[in-house]
């Protein structure tokens, strides 16, 4: 198997890498402390092309294939220490534009994508409820379709870039339908009427990253807006949820690529009873299974990717990148504050905050619980 | 094997939650919560290897989905189409 990238790809990861290290960590220690967006990052995001990169140029993307969206989301993660400006672009192009990519009809795409594309409106999605998490589609939110058009009610609850989101995809079922087979899309613009963001929610990582609860109190959206056929909604959060559980988790792989040169440099550098700390085996294991933890994750991660540029269902392969990438990125993160000692419970050595960050990947995207039954269930059982 | 038996019996056999559930060719699988959204994709896959064809994301719709018969016209429509495409 060839796992090379061509020179093109090698230096587009260079310079992704550049742009990250010099423009997108401004301030980050106390940013997460005020639980800050950074405007200016996401705004240098979208000119350098990030949140248009895997969408047609007709839409005005830059219309790469997946692995090299892959890739760069590795790139961004090495360089880029705001792990929360890497959600907010991640929930906004895999749950808010991609399912528009794929249900949408083509007044919809060229109305919503060219925005999205170069960042001037960002968007998420509205699925969990305050009483439906895992058990997403049981949720409660209403769509009554009158006059030609849907009249939504309910909340929704965890919603990332809700604040600043100029559009969101909300699921709703419709009145009086039964089971998933009533469940819709709808594109929600901020503007319309019955729209509302809730307070915003204070979280334990990902602080740069906004999340809110949104509310829809005689929500009027019109028919144009409604994404893919009635009955669609599972279809389109099913699409969409494939792409994030990989492709989301593709920067955890570079910021655990760093994690790990910090250690190294520590473990050769810092010095207890006359010797480098790397020379003790509790200290070189963890550095070992460090690595071992990047290059699985990486392999799953390329597989997945490898199997969607061949046109491939990878089901399966989204739930085992998802599962095993989480979990390595925490395992990671403890290790990483462990080798460091106490310099690395500070909020100057940023270790702390990773590992902060880290937990929601075992939670947001469907849980590792409900990716371990995905996988069960695709194997048989 | 008629393509409604194939169909159904695989359904009967990997998919359905209520085993005791009477399954007729109209029986509204989803609405009826006889299948989940797991389900839908390994129906998918089992559609695109049994019967040869291709179901994209967009197309795991209760329109194609909902039924068993639903889900024989649907991959009567996509052979029809691809026969269409050779031709």
């Amino acid at each position: 198997m060839d796992f090379s990238w061509s020179p093109e790809q090698i230096e587009l990861k260079r310079a992704v890498e550049e742009f990250a290290r010099n423009e997108l960590n401004d301030a980050i220690i106390e940013r997460d402390h005020r639980g800050e967006f950074s405007a200016k990052a996401w705004a240098a995001c979208a000119r350098f092309g990030i949140q248009g990169l895997p969408f047609p140029a007709e839409y005005g993307g830059g219309g790469s294939d997946i692995l090299t969206t892959i890739l760069v989301m590795e790139a961004l993660g090495y360089a880029c220490r705001d792990n929360g400006l890497l959600f907010a672009i991640n929930a906004h192009m895999w749950s808010g534009a991609l399912p528009l990519l794929v249900f949408g009809t083509e007044s919809q795409k060229r109305r919503h994508l060219p925005p999205m594309c170069n960042g001037e409106i960002i968007s998420g999605n509205g699925s969990t409820e305050p009483d439906s998490g895992s058990d997403v589609f049981a949720m409660r939110t209403t769509a009554e379709k009158r006059d030609g058009r849907y009249v939504l009610n309910g909340s929704k609850m965890f919603v990332t870039n809700a604040s600043m989101a100029g559009l969101l995809i909300v699921y709703a079922r419709l009145a009086g339908s039964r089971g998933i087979a009533g469940l819709c899309a709808f594109l929600v613009e901020k503007s319309f009427p019955g729209f509302g963001i809730g307070k915003e929610i204070e979280k334990m990582g990902l602080r740069t990253s906004p999340m809110s609860e949104v509310i829809l109190q005689d929500c009027e959206v019109p028919e144009a807006n409604r994404l893919g056929p009635e009955g669609a909604g599972m279809a389109v959060f099913n699409c969409s949820m494939e792409w994030e559980r990989a492709c989301i988790l593709a920067s955890n792989i570079g910021t655990m690529e760093r994690q790990l040169e910090s250690c190294v440099s520590y473990a050769r550098s810092r010095r207890q009873f006359g010797k480098p700390i790397g020379s003790f085996q509790s200290v070189s294991n963890r550095i070992a299974d460090m690595k071992v933890r990047i290059e699985t994750g990486r392999m799953l991660l390329y597989k997945f990717g490898w199997l969607v540029h061949h046109g491939h269902k990878a089901h399966l392969e989204a739930a085992l990148s998802k599962l095993y990438i989480s979990e390595a990125f925490v395992s990671s993160c403890l290790d990483a504050v462990q080798i460091h000692g106490g310099y690395g419970y500070t909020t100057e050595f940023e270790h702390e905050r990773m590992l902060r960050d880290s937990v929601a990947g075992r939670i947001f995207s469907g849980t590792n619980e409900i990716q371990k039954n995905i996988i069960a269930r695709l194997l048989g059982l | 094997m008629s393509m409604n038996d194939q169909i159904r019996e695989f359904i009967q056999r990997e998919l359905v939650i209520d085993a005791g559930a009477p399954l007729h060719d109209d029986t509204r699988l989803l609405e009826e919560s006889l299948i989940d959204s797991m389900g839908i994709f390994k129906l998918a896959s089992f559609l695109e290897e049994q019967f040869g064809i291709e179901v994209h994301d967009r197309e795991m719709i209760p329109d194609h989905f909902g039924s068993v018969q639903s889900l024989v016209s649907f991959v009567e429509s996509k052979r029809r189409g691809a026969k269409g495409t050779t031709a």
